[in-house]
């Protein structure tokens, strides 16, 4: 049986705001936090928290690349999510 | 155990399209009004609905609600309440009219009106030829929808209760509903929402396949809330599986691609739809267009080295048409599939998209039950059977059904609560530790199961004995297996107990309700033996009494699934309309 981490409530919180209404967005959050959770710090996951308050129509647009993100702060978890 | 109580007219479980239609009604009625969500209201699942929403307007050319409920009837393969379904079609313009004037921001014609397109099994004069009757914003209706329907919410004072999960339905001794008792996700705690009146508004739950098109929060909360507190599921053979789910993703490609001139295409190039569906070709209602590429893909015609998916065309519209009315497919299909569909088609199969059938309502919202209303409890939107979809739902009638009946159950509840009869009363202490125990059990599981492992083997379960093509040795064996998938969900095992934002809890708590979905689904498909709809056996035999396997003599009937035994029971369909005559039984054909 596979135990599982536990983790911060920080982490918990980022994880269930991803739970968006859009299948992509879960495809790709799902992704991205197998590879990369662990590894980021509170401070990327306070700044995440706030980009998942953005629409999902709007998140996906820069996930899915056809819109450029304009917020500085977060391009660079929006290119990470992209890679995973 | 002791816990905390809030007091409400209303209380809504689910905050969608179908929950905060209602929850305007309620609470511009000046009625309190609290709408519980697992996620903030315009992060719903109807977010995802891209195509549109239908209404008779007949803005691009004639067309007739009486036409509408013409092809829904037929889209059903007669398995719909014509009552409902009139009710529907003939609301369709005014609903559609009044979010309008909430600001629904809809494509306009060149004239200024509403603009709308053609939709798979959307026909003018009773079924002649294609009508253009959806009516849409760009391709993110479903987003334009909930902000408009939240906008309208916070000016109405429409209490939310964000990141909550309902647990439980609370019910008095003689069936009354109380109430429901829920869990904040950010604290774990427990209280009780005690309301005249309760409506759920809980979407689907298209996770209980492994291949779906449907987000990850589409569990069913509603519907295993429901089947604990004794209510009857309706009609839970019947899932959509839409035609065109990119391969191996599951993400949706919407029907609007083949309304816009998209082709279907098998391994030799040749557009199969026109063998199977002369008149509607590849505009053909979904389960037709769905048992079609199957049939496709097992005679050795599919696509793809492993001959296991159809191809979509639409290499040859102008790409200003692709970009301007269907901008985020081309995303969706170079991300999930590697393909630019300017430039090459699509790889698609059929995928698990939506629930015909749920919590057993009248057109009015009312749970029915045996016969009677359940006071005090009411369903709306994919979680409820109207039933207006019956054994098939057509694209844009989910949109539509979530607006309508919304709004009827909405009204419905707002003369409950004002009306005679609706008073609060007492929450018996066993319906409160039912819900309580059942959150105990994890938190003190030892050496059980994993809740990632058993909801897989549900989903892979459900996907192999019960998909699109559905076979009597298969079933049979599935009912048995889900059974026993049942047990190790009774004894999941979380390792994480902390109580801020717990998702390990909450995911062994939906997959208790996603695991009551399944056993319906499976157990009402195994004893369903004809075919009908979205429900093919390939041992219903076509004969010139049973054409296409469906068998009206002894099948024209709602099944009714009771959680307790698994025991089956039927109802009649009802075959009268509100108004005008019954659109008789006839074969189904495009």
């Amino acid at each position: 049986m596979r135990s599982e981490p536990v983790t911060s409530a920080l982490k918990e919180r980022v994880k269930w705001r991803s739970r968006r209404g859009l299948l992509e967005l879960d495809i790709f959050f799902t992704r991205y936090y197998e590879k990369s959770l662990d590894a980021l710090s509170d401070a990327e996951l306070e700044t995440l928290l706030d980009m998942l308050t953005t629409d999902d129509i709007v998140l996906w647009s820069w996930v899915s690349g056809r819109e450029a993100c304009p917020v500085e702060e977060w391009k660079h978890l929006i290119a990470g999510i992209r890679q995973s | 155990m002791k816990v905390a109580k809030r007091t409400f007219d209303a209380v809504i479980v689910g905050a969608g399209g179908a929950g905060m239609r209602a929850a305007i009604q309620l609470s511009e009625a000046g009625l309190k009004t609290a709408v519980l969500s697992k996620v903030f209201p315009t992060r719903s699942h109807t977010v995802a609905a891209q195509g549109g929403v239908s209404a008779s307007l007949g803005n691009s050319e004639p067309d007739h609600w009486h036409w509408h409920m013409y092809d829904t009837v037929k889209g059903s393969d007669w398995l719909g309440d014509q009552d409902a379904i009139e009710f529907m079609c003939r609301k369709a313009p005014e609903v559609v009219v009044e979010l309008e004037h909430y600001g629904m921001p809809f494509d306009r014609t060149d004239e200024g009106k509403i603009y709308q397109r053609p939709f798979g099994g959307h026909m003018s004069n009773f079924g002649d030829k294609p009508v253009r009757r959806a009516c849409a914003a760009a391709d993110r209706t479903g987003h334009a929808m909930l902000h408009a329907l939240y906008q309208r919410n916070v000016r109405a004072n429409t209490q939310f209760f964000v990141e909550w999960m309902a647990l439980d339905l609370l019910r008095a001794p003689d069936g009354r509903v109380l109430g429901v008792i829920a869990m904040e996700m950010e604290t774990s705690e427990i209280v009780v929402f005690q309301a005249k009146a309760t409506l759920f508004a809980t979407g689907g739950a298209g996770r209980i396949f492994a291949s779906s098109t449907n987000a990850f929060i589409n569990t069913g909360d509603g519907l295993g809330m429901a089947a604990r507190a004794g209510i009857p599921l309706e009609d839970m053979e019947f899932w959509q599986f839409h035609p065109t789910g990119v391969a191996g993703a599951g993400v949706l490609i919407t029907e609007g691609v083949r309304g816009e001139g998209g082709i279907l295409r098998n391994a030799s190039g040749e557009r199969f739809m026109e063998r199977y569906a002369p008149n509607a070709k590849d505009l053909a209602s979904r389960d037709v267009v769905s048992r079609a590429m199957v049939t496709e893909i097992n005679e050795g015609r599919g696509c793809g080295p492993n001959k296991d998916h159809v191809l979509l065309d639409i290499t040859h519209l102008d790409p200003d048409v692709i970009n301007k009315r269907l901008p985020g497919i081309r995303e969706i299909s170079i991300q999930f599939a590697n393909v630019d569909p300017i430039r090459a088609p699509i790889p698609v199969v059929p995928t698990c998209h939506y629930q015909m059938g749920g919590i057993p309502t009248n057109y009015r919202g009312e749970v029915v039950v045996d016969g009677g209303v359940v006071p005090g409890f009411y369903a709306a939107g994919e979680c409820a059977c109207a039933s207006v979809h019956g054994a098939n739902r057509l694209g844009t009638n989910s949109l539509l059904d979530l607006l309508v009946f919304g709004k009827s159950s909405g009204e419905t509840m707002v003369d409950f609560i004002k009306g005679e009869g609706a008073a609060l009363q007492e929450i018996p202490q066993d319906q409160i530790d039912r819900a309580v125990a059942r959150v105990e059990r994890l938190d003190s599981q030892k050496g059980g199961s994993d809740v990632h492992d058993v909801r897989a083997l549900m989903q892979q379960t459900m996907q192999k004995h019960c998909g699109v093509f559905r076979f009597k040795d298969m079933l049979a064996a599935g009912v048995e297996k889900i059974l026993e998938v049942e047990k190790l969900v009774q004894k999941t095992e979380i390792k994480d107990k902390s109580k801020v934002f717990n998702t390990a809890r909450i995911e062994a708590l939906e997959l208790e309700n996603l695991i009551e979905v399944a056993k319906a689904t499976m157990i009402s498909a195994n004893n369903r033996t004809e075919s009908r709809g979205a429900h093919v056996r390939d041992d219903a035999v076509d004969s010139p009494e049973t054409p296409d396997g469906r068998d009206d003599a002894n099948w024209l009937k709602h099944t009714l699934w009771h959680r307790d035994a698994n025991r089956i029971d039927y109802k009649p369909v009802v075959m009268k309309p509100l108004t005008v005559d019954t659109i008789a039984l006839k074969k189904r054909a495009y």
